[in-house]
């Protein structure tokens, strides 16, 4: 059984939901997973029961049509993916003996691998080559019944569509609207915030993390406006009061330092170091070769820098990461360019020099380069021209009469 | 009454302490090829020369590559960058900085005739040969303290006086003394004009300052419907 091209989504239902410390059994039991239990166990709770002997009995014992049908789905569901990992299991023991090893201990890497051999595939994205996967893996989980036998929802914002993310903003605002009033008291007794909040070194999480934390898919308008309020939370004087809140629901960014590998120089016959870089910047596309013990001699396709850039705009561009590490005439520097103007074979060489250059100098001043702006590749490009206008933003003259 | 005035005072100065994050209602994203994430380049070396703050936001975000004017190199100067590129006319900066470059010559050339005339040691002394000072200096003397807003109250257009922002006064001083340096016979070239111009800004004269004054009256003019901002 091949499950080619189907991509195997993230099981939402499956991730815990901790972080949301407030309210948290009245979220838990409409979240409560499905995917292997069914729901009558989900509803455990003693307002779905039947309650024996009382009044409620009778009304009890009414299953209302929505639940049925999510009964008969739940079942059917249940039964196709019993049949799927059946079929996946015996496949799995066919592609064992294909490759000639023990089909019980053919793990899913070996399968991979196996898979790799057999369907050899070019195309670019990994989600698009055939894939043989746990059923579990790709085919998406179900979400648990939101609602009790008597049809009425367990949460109390199920009909905005998005309960827990809606709770979340409800909260969020609560917590703000109670850091006002904590900062009104203590301004009345002229008491000041004893710290701030550093955020820096971290984000907020991107809106498919955040997804997968509430089990909700967030549209783009709705993320902002998380971000939005969040923001202004933790803009609040008083939010280190609400650290813990606040982190859960930001992202650790890496330091940057230390994220690029710096290749090691290289030696030529006479014992002359030297670096080799290639840039891109537009259209043009320059190969630099910079050479240690020289004399500031600047060569672009065999012609001296003066020659090939008569623009002292492109000039000053190629000299910049030079001037900047301080090596303007110790190293000589040959480059080749070809494609694009004057500018983008200037900013092409630039970028090739500054990426080579990194060889030539210590950690911090990589560093420096880096906030300089020196080692990022500039990925502006021509705007396209749209049809029915002049232009990528020009129209055409038009009159209405 | 008194602890009421208190507690007023004391409300207003919470409503300073709140400090809130501005964002912009609308966010142009078509142009915007760099993820928010990335930061503007610190290009120039002499900001670089204490290493970085643990909490400095740089350390963690990419940064954006340097566009082609930023340079660490002594010639470049932020103003004259944005003089440039508001004189620039269908995308051809390079013109625009050839004529930039031709103004200081000008204005060099005609300062130096100046020093070299001038009679006594003590005449030199006020004489300013460097061409930069002299375009700063008619930049700050053109830049207008206060400009006009058209405010709608009771069905009647009032002229309101507001404040002006930096970057607006930068902007505003720039355009006028452009027009002035535009603004010429046809056998003149701009190099020639823009020149002359600066030159007499520097000296608080000129068309660029005339049009700072005449702005400033009429907000002197309007001065009584200056609440109208609120």
């Amino acid at each position: 059984m091949m499950h080619s091209a189907r991509c195997a989504l993230k099981s939402a239902a499956s991730c815990s939901y901790s972080q949301l410390s407030t309210c948290r059994t009245r979220v838990c039991r409409s979240l409560a997973s499905v995917a292997s239990d069914g729901p009558a166990k989900s509803d455990a709770t003693p307002k779905q029961t039947p309650q024996v002997g009382s009044a409620g009995h009778e009304r009890a014992e009414k299953i209302s049509k929505a639940m049925k049908a999510y009964l008969q789905r739940a079942q059917s569901h249940d039964k196709f993916m019993t049949n799927e990992i059946a079929e996946y299991e015996i496949g799995k023991r066919h592609l064992a003996n294909i490759m000639g090893e023990d089909p019980d201990s053919f793990r899913q890497e070996d399968i991979d691998k196996a898979i790799e051999y057999l369907l050899p595939s070019g195309l670019f994205d990994r989600k698009a080559r055939p894939q043989m996967k746990h059923p579990s893996q790709v085919i998406p989980k179900r979400k648990a019944a939101e609602f009790g036998v008597d049809g009425r929802p367990f949460h109390f914002l199920f009909y905005t569509g998005l309960p827990n993310y809606y709770q979340l903003m409800h909260e969020t605002n609560l917590k703000l609207e109670a850091l006002k009033h904590h900062e009104d008291k203590m301004l009345a007794r002229d008491v000041s915030p004893e710290t701030v909040l550093h955020l820096a070194g971290s984000q907020w999480l991107d809106s498919e993390k955040l997804g997968d934390m509430l089990r909700e898919k967030i549209p783009e308008r709705d993320f902002t406006q998380f971000v939005k309020l969040m923001d202004r939370l933790a803009a609040h004087p008083y939010s280190y009061l609400e650290k813990d809140f606040i982190m859960v629901y930001r992202r650790f960014l890496k330091s940057q330092a230390m994220l690029q590998e710096i290749p090691p120089l290289m030696y030529a016959d006479d014992g002359r170091a030297y670096m080799e870089a290639e840039g891109i910047r537009k259209r043009a596309h320059a190969k630099v070769k910079v050479m240690d013990k020289g004399t500031g001699e600047i060569n672009v396709n065999g012609r001296s820098l003066l020659r090939s850039f008569p623009t002292i705009l492109d000039r000053e561009q190629i000299v910049f990461p030079l001037q900047f590490v301080g090596k303007m005439s110790e190293l000589d520097v040959e480059a080749t360019v070809e494609g694009g103007g004057n500018s983008g074979q200037a900013g092409a060489i630039r970028f090739a020099l500054s990426s080579a250059l990194q060889s030539f100098v210590d950690r911090q001043m990589v560093e420096k380069m880096r906030l300089a702006g020196l080692l990022t590749q500039d990925p502006r490009r021509l705007e396209r021209q749209k049809p029915g206008q002049a232009g990528a933003r020009k129209k055409f003259t038009w009159k209405k009469r | 009454m008194a602890g009421a005035v208190e507690q007023l005072g004391k409300c207003m100065r919470c409503m300073s302490v709140c400090k809130r994050t501005w964002t912009p209602a609308f966010i142009q994203t078509r142009t915007a090829i760099y993820q928010p994430i990335y930061l503007e380049p610190t290009f120039r070396k002499e900001d670089l020369q204490q290493p970085l703050d643990e909490l400095d936001k740089r350390k963690y975000q990419p940064i954006k590559a340097a566009t082609n004017e930023q340079t660490s190199l002594a010639s470049y100067d932020a103003v004259v960058a944005k003089f440039i590129r508001i004189l620039t006319k269908e995308g051809n900066k390079k013109r625009a900085r050839k004529i930039v470059d031709k103004t200081f010559e000008n204005i060099k050339l005609i300062q130096l005739e100046k020093y070299h005339k001038a009679a006594t040691e003590e005449e030199r002394q006020y004489i300013e040969c460097d061409p930069l000072t002299i375009f700063h200096q008619a930049i700050t003397n053109c830049k207008p303290l206060l400009t006009t807003q058209k405010v709608k109250r009771g069905g009647v257009m009032y002229t309101v006086p507001i404040p002006v922002k930096p970057n607006y006064q930068m902007y505003k001083a720039m355009t006028w003394l452009i027009d002035a340096g535009t603004d010429k016979e046809r056998d003149i070239r701009v190099w020639d004009k823009l020149a002359y111009e600066l030159l007499n800004a520097a000296q608080n004269e000129g068309k660029g300052v005339r049009k700072k004054q005449e702005l400033h009256k009429l907000c002197e003019a309007n001065r009584a419907y200056a609440h109208f901002r609120w």
